[in-house]
């Protein structure tokens, strides 16, 4: 007999001898919670019905379990919530809910606290699954990891190590894992968590002197999910910290994530050892969307949103906005509140004279920056740029250069030679070549450029 | 039972029971008030079964015993009455009162029925003074949200370590936390708990002068003194990590008057429009804060207030009435300002206090 059969078999007897009123009272979201060596646990809804069951009809209770289970010896009673009732009653009857359209429209424009939807055993937000998350040529990789991640836990891909510029989905799709193991085993511990807050928890914790707490506490994860790694970046304590966190979790078979703006061999002032760690899975990149997924993108955030727009603007939204996926949303926000606020339905030109308003325009870059820049960067004069010499420390920055001039400025190659000292313009095509050719070869090289490009661009 | 006390004492003790019952129609005893005259004192209990509360009144026991007697006629009766004195007296299951001039049956129920109060087993956690307890309470509880939807958030958190209560409250779109420090706590470990809505405005109503002892359980919380008891069923749930939600750094910051702010937000608030929309603008070359709000039906209304402030200008749309609610809080005559842009959150202290903050979101699209 299993313990809700028993249980339902003691109430049905249980119900003769008590008044009706009484029975519904007490014996309501009761059930068996655990039936062992003669001891049956019941599970009361509250510290009522415990006294009562307890001192009023402990008798009872007993002899009609006994009347089933002769060996029963003993029964207590422990309040437990009736969660399962409780949030199903919820669901069905919406409570108070004003059903103006006001409190709709108001709740649309008041911004809410967007860390209270955050599951506070997980810090994961609800909303990011992979239903939600579209994938294009530019993500499909990186999906198609997660997947196999949340199939395989800590077997398939060990650490998983995603890497894209801001605003692209990289901590959609993390959460989108921790979200997913967590729905298919509710006891499983996931944890996400910026590497910043990985560090203030540290530093409290070393305050409060309660490091062993906040040891004990990571090394207990199925999964830990990490993003923005890069912040790790000269925090030495925060970093060993984290080595053996990763080493404890990695030897007990325990699936760990990670995102970051950049590989890891580009991530400056980080422990070798714990680069070597960052590096042991998989990395896979991110770029950026191509017009059809962002077209796909815009249409899906758009009917989350119930906001209606042509097709032809979401085409114009999707053309004009290229660069992040965070820009596409501001950008449709930005639309939706127009349009209410004008009560109307925004035509083309409009969406277009709003749109160029928003999106920054393409800051005007010169070559000196740029020239500026690259010396900054490796260290060198900025007139040893100019000097005829074949010094290795020199050239390559130069080449650099006149490739990005010409990439980022469309300057010709006899202006490129010119600004140069007089170089001829064969020179300046020679060096476009050369590091066009070395950097498909090359992903140092890449990622040095990347950030060269990323300074002056920030410049503006 | 035979028992022989105040009138008002009476009266006082039955209308705080009386808002502890509960209209439940399987279960008609849980309309009643017991008066309980066993082991020498007079307790007037009540229960709805998510609370509970017995107050003690001072008189004299001539015989133990107790009754249940539906709360409302007696409150009713009580408060008719003229005499200062009564004695009440049970036969069998009914009531018999007698007063100078009154002889009245009150029809009871079986008083075994009356729900047994659960035991908290914990002993005094903490005290807090019941005038700082009040003041806290009403101050968190404007944040609390008035939808079911969400036990956690329809509840006070009460956040105990050291030497320190942290009340807090929000309903996601602004967050009040409240810092009480006293040297009668001294808990070791961190304890919190979260109190359902109606039991803190049910608290409020209760506390008097004396202080107010805690002791709770997993499920239950019992406040005490040494007249009244007050237990209360918990909230289950785990309330947001909200400390994350504080910004730890501004941009801007602005000091006015409260006074002023006050009457300027209460002139703005005539003009909203339906959402209740205002709009702020932070100047830093004025100097100043003003107000602006429009109604197509209504009109437009503009003011000024002249203000301390530190560093850039912008422009922050909020629900005006979000905005009083936090200032109406403030205790000082200066209230501060803290912000960083149109699109996060607000912060509202008094000048020079920290114990009070007041954090709310704004509206989109300035």
């Amino acid at each position: 007999m299993n313990n809700q059969e028993l249980w339902t078999r003691a109430l049905s007897e249980i119900e003769l001898s008590v008044s009706r009123a009484n029975f519904v009272t007490w014996f309501k979201d009761t059930h068996v919670i655990e039936h062992r060596d003669g001891n049956v646990t019941v599970g009361v809804p509250n510290g009522f019905s415990k006294e009562w069951l307890e001192n009023k009809y402990h008798k009872f209770i007993l002899k009609s379990v006994r009347n089933l289970i002769p060996e029963i010896r003993a029964i207590n009673y422990n309040i437990v919530a009736p969660s399962d009732t409780a949030s199903g009653d919820n669901q069905q009857y919406p409570q108070k809910i004003r059903s103006k359209k006001d409190f709709i429209m108001q709740a649309e424009e008041q911004m809410e606290f967007k860390e209270i939807t955050i599951d506070p055993r997980t810090n994961l937000n609800p909303k990011y699954t992979f239903e939600t998350f579209i994938v294009g040529s530019f993500n499909e990789l990186a999906h198609a990891a997660a997947l196999a991640v949340t199939k395989n836990l800590g077997k398939a891909y060990n650490p998983l190590f995603v890497y894209g510029g801001v605003g692209l989905g990289k901590t959609h799709l993390l959460q989108a894992i921790g979200n997913y193991i967590v729905k298919e085993d509710k006891n499983k511990k996931v944890n996400y968590i910026t590497s910043e807050k990985f560090s203030n928890e540290l530093v409290s914790s070393l305050q409060n002197n309660t490091v062993q707490n906040f040891k004990e506490k990571y090394r207990e994860y199925d999964l830990l999910v990490v993003d923005d790694v890069q912040f790790f970046a000269g925090k030495t304590k925060t970093q060993e910290e984290f080595f053996y966190t990763f080493n404890a979790l990695f030897d007990a078979g325990k699936q760990v994530v990670f995102s970051s703006d950049r590989p890891p061999k580009s991530i400056p002032d980080i422990e070798e050892r714990l680069r070597s760690r960052l590096e042991a899975g998989v990395i896979i990149d991110i770029s950026e969307p191509e017009y059809e997924t962002r077209l796909a993108i815009l249409k899906s955030k758009a009917a989350e949103r119930k906001i209606s727009l042509s097709e032809s603007s979401l085409e114009l939204i999707a053309s004009m906005v290229q660069k992040n996926i965070r820009e596409l949303e501001g950008a449709l926000n930005t639309i939706q509140i127009q349009s209410r606020h004008q009560n109307k339905t925004l035509s083309l030109e409009e969406i277009k004279s709003i749109l160029s308003k928003n999106i920054k325009p393409k800051s005007t870059i010169t070559t000196a920056q740029i020239i500026k820049t690259i010396a900054e960067f490796y260290d060198i004069p900025e007139r040893s740029i100019f000097e005829r010499t074949r010094k290795t420390e020199i050239v390559k920055p130069r080449q650099i250069a006149m490739y990005l001039i010409r990439e980022d400025l469309k300057g010709s190659y006899p202006f490129i030679g010119q600004k140069f000292g007089g170089m001829d313009h064969t020179t300046a095509i020679h060096a476009y070549e050369k590091i066009s050719e070395d950097l498909k070869r090359d992903s140092g090289l890449e990622e040095e450029i990347k950030s060269i490009r990323g300074k002056y661009q920030n410049q503006k | 039972m035979k028992i022989n006390c105040l009138i008002q004492n009476l009266k006082d003790a039955v209308q705080i029971a009386e808002r502890n019952t509960s209209k439940n129609q399987t279960l008609p005893i849980l309309n009643s008030v017991l008066i309980d005259a066993d082991g020498g004192k007079i307790k007037i209990k009540a229960t709805n079964l998510e609370t509970a509360v017995e107050i003690n009144i001072p008189g004299k026991v001539e015989d133990g015993g107790n009754v249940a007697i539906l709360a409302k006629t007696l409150s009713l009766f009580l408060s008719s009455l003229k005499d200062d004195r009564v004695i009440l007296e049970s036969k069998k299951n009914n009531l018999f009162i007698k007063t100078k001039t009154a002889q009245t049956t009150i029809r009871g129920f079986i008083s075994e029925d009356f729900p047994l109060f659960p035991k908290i087993d914990a002993v005094e956690i903490f005290s807090l003074p019941a005038n700082e307890l009040r003041s806290a309470i009403s101050s968190v509880a404007i944040a609390v949200s008035t939808s079911d939807i969400k036990p956690e958030l329809s509840s006070v958190l009460f956040k105990v370590f050291k030497n320190t209560v942290k009340l807090v409250a929000t309903d996601s779109f602004r967050l009040a936390e409240k810092t009480i420090v006293s040297k009668n706590i001294s808990a070791e470990k961190l304890v919190s708990f979260l109190i359902p809505q109606k039991s803190v405005q049910e608290i409020l109503k209760i506390i008097e002068n004396d202080d107010i002892k805690f002791g709770f359980n997993k499920n239950q919380i019992i406040l005490y003194n040494n007249n009244i008891k007050f237990i209360s069923r918990l909230t289950e749930g785990i309330f947001p990590d909200y400390e994350q939600i504080l910004p730890k750094e501004f941009k801007i910051s602005a000091i006015a008057d409260k006074a002023d702010v006050i009457s300027n937000l209460k002139t703005a608030g005539i003009f909203t429009g339906k959402l209740n929309d205002l709009n702020m603008s932070f100047n830093s070359d004025k100097k100043s804060i003003s107000f602006q709000t429009s109604n197509q039906d209504i009109g437009e209304h503009f003011s000024e207030i002249k203000t301390t402030i530190a560093g850039g200008d912008t422009m922050i749309k909020f629900n005006w009435r979000y905005i009083l609610d936090g200032v109406s809080q403030i205790n000082q005559e200066y209230v501060v300002f803290d912000l960083n842009n149109s699109e996060s959150p607000l912060l509202i202290h008094g000048k020079g206090d920290g114990s009070y903050v007041y954090l709310v979101m704004p509206m989109r699209g300035v």
